[in-house]
């Protein structure tokens, strides 16, 4: 991965630096998030349990402590921690894809349809009660409708051989528009459910199992190399479609497949996290104004930020109020949007006046 | 099927939010009935503490509230009902015309019935309760009963607005009879079990705690929630797995597919023998505020400590669709 | 390198090229002039490749441009746009990099390019927060540094002031001798004198006429292809076109026109 990022072009010092103090700085919240839950688990514990995990090691030493402090860092803290560095880089990188496809800053991935045909299959599910893959269905129903929904606003943008983006971004507005209405109408047909919906819809991590953090991580290390490989295309898509084909650029193959693994792997993240907000629409911001440049820069640090974003999150989600957890679409706004406002105002430097 | 109370729920949540958000959420609650003489004119007050008077009793109701539609029927006013919402499930095969739900109101079908009264619920003033009242000029009373001495008034109050006042005391005798049988049973069980209750698996561990409905039946029936936090929110899972509950209740509606995995499959619920894990059979009987609750208790207390026996009096007025569960 | 182009067609809507040709071999500077919408941008994006034509022949180093992969063309043709691009967070390197991704061009040329148009000052900077003025050099720069054989510019002389106007016909003089063919619409049409080998006449998707500029350039055709009176006057450089109307009674100038034609001539 860093081949690309460092290979060739000019990278300040700083900027390599930013870029290693933000790797330290996840590896830490990624351990410290080991440690904050509603149950005061010991530090000794917490190190004995996850010591025991690692395979040779873990044979080595007797360790002392139960079965519950157990179940509760390995099946529910770890799953949570890891899921929120996948979801988060999935949404950050997604964000940086999709706002350099469009060339437009206030787009984010759910824009070309994975939120309202996500919304749509989860709905369905509930409310039709389909059982395709037992509690998996929703998963499943959400992950399929959201890519048959992106899919629909793209082909029904072509317009003489090609997907000029702006037909894109309406059709996807509107598309997502129409099905949203039917959403609506699902849960209006049935209002027993309403509640249930509206509990999906808002998001969350607690109940993600490890084959499902499995799943959502395959689909989303894909997702994220073949954007890194692709940034490239993206820098030279961002300077106008045309300009990047006389500079060599496949450009409808190249939407083609970005669209195609973002929606991949943004989906997968939709259908097992409801929706989460904000963070494919801020964190490709975020890393502009830290450590600026191009998207063979911003794409990887999207991923970083977006894992460290949605861990801190989901900290703060267990924080806010002991014993309960809240859910976390509505955390990422509430932390989200003052500090990103606080760093547009610190950092921007004028970049963003144009 | 329908239930009104999911809505209720929702309300909870959505004040369990703005309290989150950090803004100012003031409810107020007020419950009284009003306490007229058999003759002369009715003066009744709603849960936001608002008066109604009426010459003579009213003939003409519509209810958009399911509890108002159960305890009407058993009064024996349900022929002065002309109107009926989405919700009602008691008494079943309803026949006048659906009015609303929880969210809109027909108000031409509405205007149409020319009902002299309006039942709704919930803790604030809907939208659709402010145009009844003040444009339709339209009578429209709110309640919102959340424990049984405030059910056993709504049940005073809908006697005497329909003149049925000596059937509404005795249902509220079977019911204080009832609650007293319960509580000498309950005497003789001294351990205190811990419970879960398993609202819905749809954005985290949805539960219900303190102060809330649903708890009230647990502290009667001996059991101790392992969700201490207030209202309708999503427990932590590590709660639940440290807590380990010894049952676990689930809402109609989860399927027990959903307690199979972490942090569920750790507790004493699931790896006692036999599990302890239960559906609640009806959530209406969970979720209407009524006289029909006492069947509630009932069926948890039974289900909960196989060995006891409750002595329920039988339910004092003869109605066509006896108010019991079927099973 | 050999550029032909014979019997180019295209339409969309009500929009139509007819029958389009131009020949340029190495070192040409090839001329587009004719009237706004007469689809002179229309016709550089065909030849880039960008649109496709719809029958005709272009022909790269007799080859046709559908036979070159995306890979390849990017070293046989470079296009400039009239559109300024505005990136998120691209310094102006960042942006002249880019041209460079896919033709391996080594990344000390970006700064070469930028000194050839005496903006290398402006390496560093925020790309968003130049002028217009200055960005569109910045585009040029990327032309540069990409440095294919066929260039193709989108009336690289508009929205600029005298000194930058200078610098891109001295650039287009640069790259001719660097023996590139360079093929670019303009408006000015006594600048063809001094920069083009050959020039296009066009309207409305059809050519008027085409050869060398004195071939091509007469008050006849300019007529023909902007429909109001042209006259001529000599200067020491050569015949100099204008609108009748420009013309006082007494044969001369008028003071603006003597202004904004006099640039070329310091």
């Amino acid at each position: 991965m860093f081949k690309y990022i460092t290979e060739r072009h000019i990278l300040t010092i700083g900027t390599k630096t930013k870029i290693a103090l933000s790797l330290i700085f996840l590896l830490l919240v990624i351990l410290a998030s080991f440690f904050i839950g509603s149950v005061k688990i010991p530090f000794y514990t917490v190190m004995e349990i996850m010591i025991s995990q690692v395979p040779v090691l873990g044979g080595m030493f007797h360790f002392h402590f139960t079965s519950i402090q157990h179940e509760i860092v390995v099946l529910l803290r770890e799953p949570q921690i890891f899921s929120a560095l996948v979801i988060g880089a999935s949404l950050g990188v997604g964000g940086a894809v999709i706002q350099s496809i469009f060339k437009n800053p206030i787009t984010e991935p759910y824009v070309i349809g994975i939120s309202s045909g996500a919304a749509f299959g989860a709905v369905a599910t509930i409310v039709l009660g389909i059982d395709i893959l037992g509690i998996y269905s929703i998963d499943l129903m959400a992950f399929v409708f959201s890519l048959v929904v992106v899919y629909l606003v793209y082909f029904l943008s072509f317009r003489h051989g090609k997907v000029p983006i702006v037909y894109l971004l309406l059709m996807g507005i509107a598309v997502s528009l129409f099905v949203s209405a039917l959403v609506a109408f699902m849960v209006f047909s049935n209002v027993r459910l309403q509640g249930d919906v509206f509990f999906w819809l808002m998001g969350s991590l607690q109940q993600i199992t490890w084959t499902e953090l499995g799943i959502i991580t395959a689909v989303n290390v894909l997702a994220i190399f073949v954007s890194i490989i692709y940034s490239r295309e993206l820098d030279a898509i961002q300077l106008g479609e045309e300009y990047a084909h006389t500079v060599g650029v496949n450009v409808e193959f190249t939407k083609i497949l970005l669209i195609s693994v973002i929606a991949f792997g943004v989906s997968a993240c939709v259908a097992v996290s409801g929706l989460i907000g904000f963070v494919g629409l801020i964190v490709p911001h975020v890393c502009r104004l830290i450590y600026g440049g191009t998207n063979r820069i911003v794409i990887p640090t999207s991923a970083i930020i977006g894992g460290i974003f949605l861990i801190l999150s989901e900290d703060a989600a267990h924080a806010f109020i002991s014993g309960e957890v809240i859910p976390i679409g509505i955390v990422t706004s509430l932390v989200g949007v003052p500090f990103f406002m606080l760093l547009l105002s610190r950092l921007s430097r004028g970049s963003y006046d144009a | 099927m329908s239930s009104g109370f999911f809505d209720r729920k929702m309300k909870a949540l959505v004040v369990v939010i703005i309290v989150v958000l950090g803004a100012l959420s003031v409810f107020g609650y007020v419950s009284s009935t009003g306490h007229a003489s058999s003759s002369g004119p009715i003066k009744v007050t709603d849960s936001l503490g608002r008066s109604f008077v009426f010459q003579k009793p009213v003939t003409r109701i519509v209810s958009l509230d399911p509890s108002a539609t159960a305890t009407l029927y058993a009064l024996g006013a349900i022929k002065d009902l002309v109107g009926g919402n989405v919700y009602d499930s008691y008494p079943p095969n309803e026949s006048v015309p659906n009015v609303g739900n929880a969210y809109t109101v027909d108000y031409s079908e509405l205007l149409n019935l020319s009902p002299q009264v309006v039942l709704g619920y919930g803790s604030t003033m809907p939208s659709y309760g402010t145009y009844i009242n003040n444009t339709l000029k339209i009578p429209f009373m709110l309640d919102n009963p959340e424990s049984f001495p405030q059910i056993e008034n709504f049940t005073m109050m809908l006697g005497e607005l329909t003149g049925k006042s000596s059937n509404a005391t005795i249902i509220v005798n079977w019911m204080s009879s009832s609650l007293n049988a319960i509580s000498s049973s309950m005497s003789n069980i001294s351990t205190e079990q811990t419970i879960f209750y398993y609202l819905s698996n749809y954005g985290g561990y949805w539960t219900a705690g303190n102060n809330t409905f649903i708890n009230q039946f647990f502290l009667i029936a001996h059991l101790r929630n392992v969700a201490s936090n207030s209202g309708y929110f999503t427990i932590s899972g590590e709660v639940i797995a440290n807590e380990s509950p010894d049952i676990i209740l689930l809402d109609q509606y989860v399927p027990e597919s959903a307690v199979q995995t972490a942090p569920f499959n750790e507790t004493a619920a699931m790896t006692g023998s036999p599990q302890k894990v239960f559906t609640i059979f009806d959530d209406n009987f969970f979720n209407e505020p009524d006289f029909r609750t006492i069947y509630a208790i009932q069926w948890l207390i039974s289900i909960i400590y196989p060995g006891i026996y409750l002595n329920i009096p039988n339910f004092p007025i003869n109605l066509g669709y006896p108010p019991m569960p079927n099973a | 390198m050999m550029l032909e182009i014979r019997g180019v067609s295209f339409s969309r809507g009500n929009f139509r090229l007819k029958e389009l040709g131009l020949n340029a071999q190495n070192g040409d500077v090839v001329g587009i002039v004719g009237p706004n919408g007469s689809g002179k941008s229309t016709f550089l994006r065909i030849i880039a490749g960008i649109l496709k034509k719809e029958s005709g022949e272009i022909r790269y180093n007799d080859r046709d441009i559908n036979e070159y992969q995306h890979m390849e063309r990017p070293r046989i043709i470079s296009m400039l746009s009239q559109e300024t691009p505005n990136p998120f967070s691209f310094t102006v390197s960042d942006v002249i990099g880019t041209a460079g991704y896919f033709t391996g061009r080594p990344p000390e040329g970006i700064k070469r390019s930028l000194r050839k148009l005496g903006i290398e000052n402006l390496y560093k900077r925020q790309f968003s927060q130049l002028s217009g003025g200055e960005k569109r050099l910045v585009m040029l720069a990327t032309l540069i540094y990409q440095d294919a054989d066929v260039c193709l510019m989108d009336e690289p002389f508009s929205f600029l002031d005298v000194d930058k106007s200078t610098k891109v016909f001295r650039i287009v003089r640069s790259l001719k001798d660097e023996n590139k063919i360079v093929v670019v619409t303009m408006h000015d049409i006594n600048m063809i004198w001094n920069l083009c080998d050959s020039v296009l006449l066009m309207k409305n998707g059809s050519m008027v006429a085409s050869g060398t500029p004195e071939e091509v350039i007469n008050e006849e055709n300019l007529q023909k292809t902007y429909g109001i009176p042209f006259s001529h006057y000599d200067s020491p450089e050569g015949p100099r076109f204008v609108p009748s109307e420009f013309l006082s009674n007494s044969g001369k100038f008028s003071s603006i026109t003597a202004e904004l034609f006099g640039k070329y001539e310091r």
